[in-house]
């Protein structure tokens, strides 16, 4: 199962290489927290199996799940703009495993090699472009009684 | 006018007698009469109430009789109604369902009384336009019963149109002015010196039988050239044209032209020429019950595409716009009528130019859509090559 | 014929959501309508107040299921029968999901099956997968992604559960836009639950059913992962009244939904859908 999304349909094989040597293999048990709002961005993952929850912390209220991501798809992408700050928190919901990668290191790589540094752009603005698509769409609460005709 | 082996002259008292005739087989003769101030359809004890000695002067969204000196019965162009109000009449009652006490429910279909009408001067493109929603109505996997019925119980006695009117453009749609076929009678009308007259053809074995009993006389070479000569030359005489291009193709490739927006300005959405379409079909339902509550009927009646209803889906109608609305008549009768039935919805009887309270055109519509689309084609092109 | 309804009765009523119920109905008299495909709908008449399409959620015998919504008149005064009422059924009308046509021809191995519903769209699908579990072998592998609203809202929610949690023939997965606090499964719209799903592009027959935008939306994204266009079968709404090709309502372009559809190819459905107030 391939989509233009995930990271090694997005990368040229040269790229994906490149990429792949600063990865690391990392597991999760259920319930770990892989980052949290407000935090500094200094890493980023692609899961290969299980699911990590997107969440928003709420006061009184349990965090709020915003989307969940599964096998292939990028976890994090406030490591790659300033001010490399997390602007939700994540948790594994399942056992996880997944590859890490340090965004300094990534991002130096970039700075080296402006070819590299434009395909990993091009995949993160990407990756941001479907997630805002899907969020807008999710915003017309199309399985509302209504959702499919506009009103009222 | 093509030619046919039984051909016989009529005079205006062989008129009346087919009429006669027709009523004696226990028919229901319908033809056009004079009644507040229009051609209008509607039962005919006698050939007599013909519109004997009027013509209709027509334009974009004008309509007047005026008194023509040569008494001719058939000299009148399409007037307001056509023929569907009597085969797929306005208002019928498809069925009714009842509930006992016990809360079992019957279902009953409604099955009137067969009628046998008997349509005397059909326009050869209300004849088209009979074969095009026999098609619509009886042609598919499902048949509407009743349609069929009246259908089959009608005998058409064509009149061919030799005083085309300035909307018409039956030439264009390939539909007349000659009668070709699936009529049992067709008359073609002369006056002149020779006198007052019409050339019969026979079309089926029916109308053979009914001409049997009809005095005539055998048609003279003559008659049978003056009355060809006359449809010939009212091709020549049509009032208007569509632009000569495949209009499948036009309107099916500019959905989305400017064009729109211009007729959608001067549109009311009234839906006269819906109504006043020979071949406009569509009907929507109405579920009444009685004041116990325990008889339901379902009634059909005509609707139109113009009604913002018709697109209904929960929550809106999915044409709001009268661009939409306008766009889904004029694509469906000339273009997605193709996809869906094989054929072309129009056939230019001139009814929806001249009922317009607005005078929109359809063929001034179909030209500007080929302009625009040509106009288009062409700056593409010219941007290719400066590529 | 099929002009005139046929009564049937309601024999159980199944309440799925807070406005959605299943009504099992049996032909009141000896005789029922003809055999109805997964995809194909009813017109169903309530007593008196008028009659609207449902498609068939469930087969079974002579008795056949359909899942109504409340949104309007009819589908309220049909959420609130109860069990010996009645109702008029016309049918079967539509084209259905041609399973055995999409996923049969020319292809002995048989294609992967891939189920994309969202929220009330899952009642025309349901027979589908009913229909490739009772004969997995004619398929490939079969997966079954369903969007909702809410956990609430899902139909079928104990059917989904059992086939999520048995390790069958079946990949199911689920997914909601807004997460109740007690919700532990995906959240995010129906395409991202496609990364998981196991199918061969290349020998897949997608049916999808759900609103237009979710419609479009999960076709664009199949369609790029290389599925051809006439094996994205998606099933439309329009305004259907007769069924039966006559009334007009239900045109869509040249398609007469109640005709040629409500289950059409991409191919055909692509342009069709991409003209506004077509």
């Amino acid at each position: 199962m391939t989509s233009t999304l995930t990271m090694s349909t997005a990368l040229a094989a040269e790229h994906r290489a490149r990429l792949m040597r600063l990865a690391r293999e990392v597991s999760f048990e259920a319930g770990t927290r892989l980052f949290e709002e407000g935090r500094r961005a200094d890493r980023f993952w692609i899961v290969r199996t299980g699911t990590v929850a997107l969440d928003l912390h709420v006061p009184g209220r349990r965090a709020a799940v915003v989307e969940t991501l599964g096998r292939g798809e990028l976890v994090g992408w406030s490591w790659h703009f300033a001010p490399y700050q997390w602007q939700l928190g994540a948790e594994a919901m399942s056992p996880v495993r997944a590859y890490e990668f340090d965004a300094g290191a990534v991002r130096a790589l970039c700075e080296e090699h402006p070819e590299f540094g434009r395909a990993i752009a091009l995949w993160v603005g990407h990756v941001l472009a479907h997630r805002l698509h899907a969020a807008r769409t999710r915003l017309l609460d199309l399985y509302a009684p209504y959702g499919s005709g506009g009103q009222p | 006018m093509s030619s046919s082996p039984a051909t016989a002259v009529l005079d205006r008292n062989g008129l009346d007698a087919l009429v006669e005739a027709l009523r004696a087989e226990g028919r229901t003769v319908v033809g056009p009469t004079v009644r507040d101030g229009a051609v209008v359809l509607d039962e005919l004890t006698a050939a007599g109430q013909l519109p004997f000695g009027w013509g209709s002067e027509v334009e974009a969204g004008r309509y007047r009789l005026v008194p023509r000196a040569d008494g001719a019965a058939f000299a009148h162009t399409a007037g307001p109604q056509s023929w569907k109000a009597f085969l797929h009449p306005q208002r019928e009652k498809l069925w009714s369902a009842d509930r006992a006490a016990d809360g079992r429910v019957s279902f009953a279909a409604e099955r009137p009384v067969r009628p046998s009408y008997a349509f005397l001067g059909v326009r050869p493109c209300d004849l088209r336009a009979i074969a095009v929603q026999d098609n619509v109505l009886t042609g598919g996997y499902y048949r509407d019963d009743g349609y069929r019925r009246r259908r089959e119980g009608a005998f058409l006695i064509a009149a061919e149109c030799t005083e085309p009117g300035a909307t018409c453009f039956c030439v264009s749609m390939g539909s007349g002015p000659a009668a070709e076929a699936g009529f049992d009678l067709a008359l073609t009308e002369i006056v002149d010196d020779a006198g007052h007259r019409f050339l019969v053809r026979v079309g089926s074995a029916a109308g053979e039988a009914v001409l049997s009993r009809v005095p005539r006389r055998v048609a003279d070479e003559e008659t049978a050239s003056t009355a060809r000569n006359a449809v010939d030359a009212a091709r020549e005489r049509m009032g208007r044209s569509m632009p000569p291009v495949d209009l499948r193709t036009l309107l099916g490739g500019t959905l989305e032209a400017d064009r729109w927006d211009d007729v959608a300005a001067r549109c009311l959405t009234c839906g006269n020429c819906t109504m006043v379409c020979p071949t406009c079909f569509c009907t929507t339902t109405e579920d009444v019950s009685d004041l116990t509550g325990d008889h339901a009927e379902r009634w059909q009646r005509w609707d139109s595409c113009f009604d913002l209803d018709f697109s209904y889906l929960h929550g809106g109608p999915v044409r709001a716009s009268a661009r939409s609305r306008y766009r889904q008549w004029l694509t469906h009768k000339l273009s997605t009528w193709y996809d869906q039935f094989g054929s072309s919805g129009c056939v230019g009887c001139g009814r929806c130019i001249t009922w317009c309270p607005v005078g929109i055109d359809i063929t001034e519509e179909a030209a500007a859509l080929h302009d625009e689309l040509a106009d288009r084609l062409r700056r593409q092109d010219a941007e290719e090559t400066q590529r | 014929m099929t002009g005139v309804p046929v009564p049937y009765r309601v024999t159980r009523v199944r309440e799925e959501t807070a406005d959605t119920v299943s009504l099992t109905l049996a032909p009141a008299g000896p005789a029922g309508l003809a055999r109805f495909w997964p995809g194909q709908f009813a017109m169903v008449y309530a007593f008196g107040v008028g009659e609207i399409p449902v498609s068939v959620s469930r087969i079974h015998r002579h008795q056949l299921v359909h899942t109504v919504r409340s949104v309007g008149a009819v589908s309220a005064a049909l959420c609130a029968l109860r069990p010996g009422d009645r109702v008029g059924l016309r049918g079967p009308f539509g084209t259905g999901w041609e399973l055995v046509r999409a996923a049969g021809q020319g292809l002995a191995a048989g294609q992967d099956l891939l189920v994309v519903a969202g929220g009330i769209g899952l009642a025309p699908l349901r027979p589908v997968v009913l229909a490739a579990l009772a004969e997995p072998r004619r398929y490939g592998r079969l997966n079954l992604l369903v969007g909702a609203r809410t956990a609430d809202d899902l139909v079928y929610a104990d059917q989904i559960r059992a086939w999520s949690t048995v390790h069958g023939p079946l990949h199911c997965a689920v997914t909601v836009d807004r997460p109740t606090p007690a919700w532990r499964g995906h959240v995010g719209v129906v395409t991202t639950l496609l990364n998981s799903a196991a199918f061969d592009p290349r020998h897949t027959t997608a049916c999808v059913c759900g609103p237009e935008v979710m419609i479009r939306a999960t076709a664009r994204d199949l369609l790029h992962r290389g599925l051809p266009a006439h094996r994205i079968r998606v099933s439309l709404e329009r305004n259907v009244r007769c069924a039966t090709g006559h009334c007009g309502h239900c045109q869509l372009g040249g398609v007469l939904l109640c005709r040629d559809g409500p289950v059409v190819g991409w191919d055909r459905a692509c342009s069709l859908t991409s003209v506004r107030e077509l």
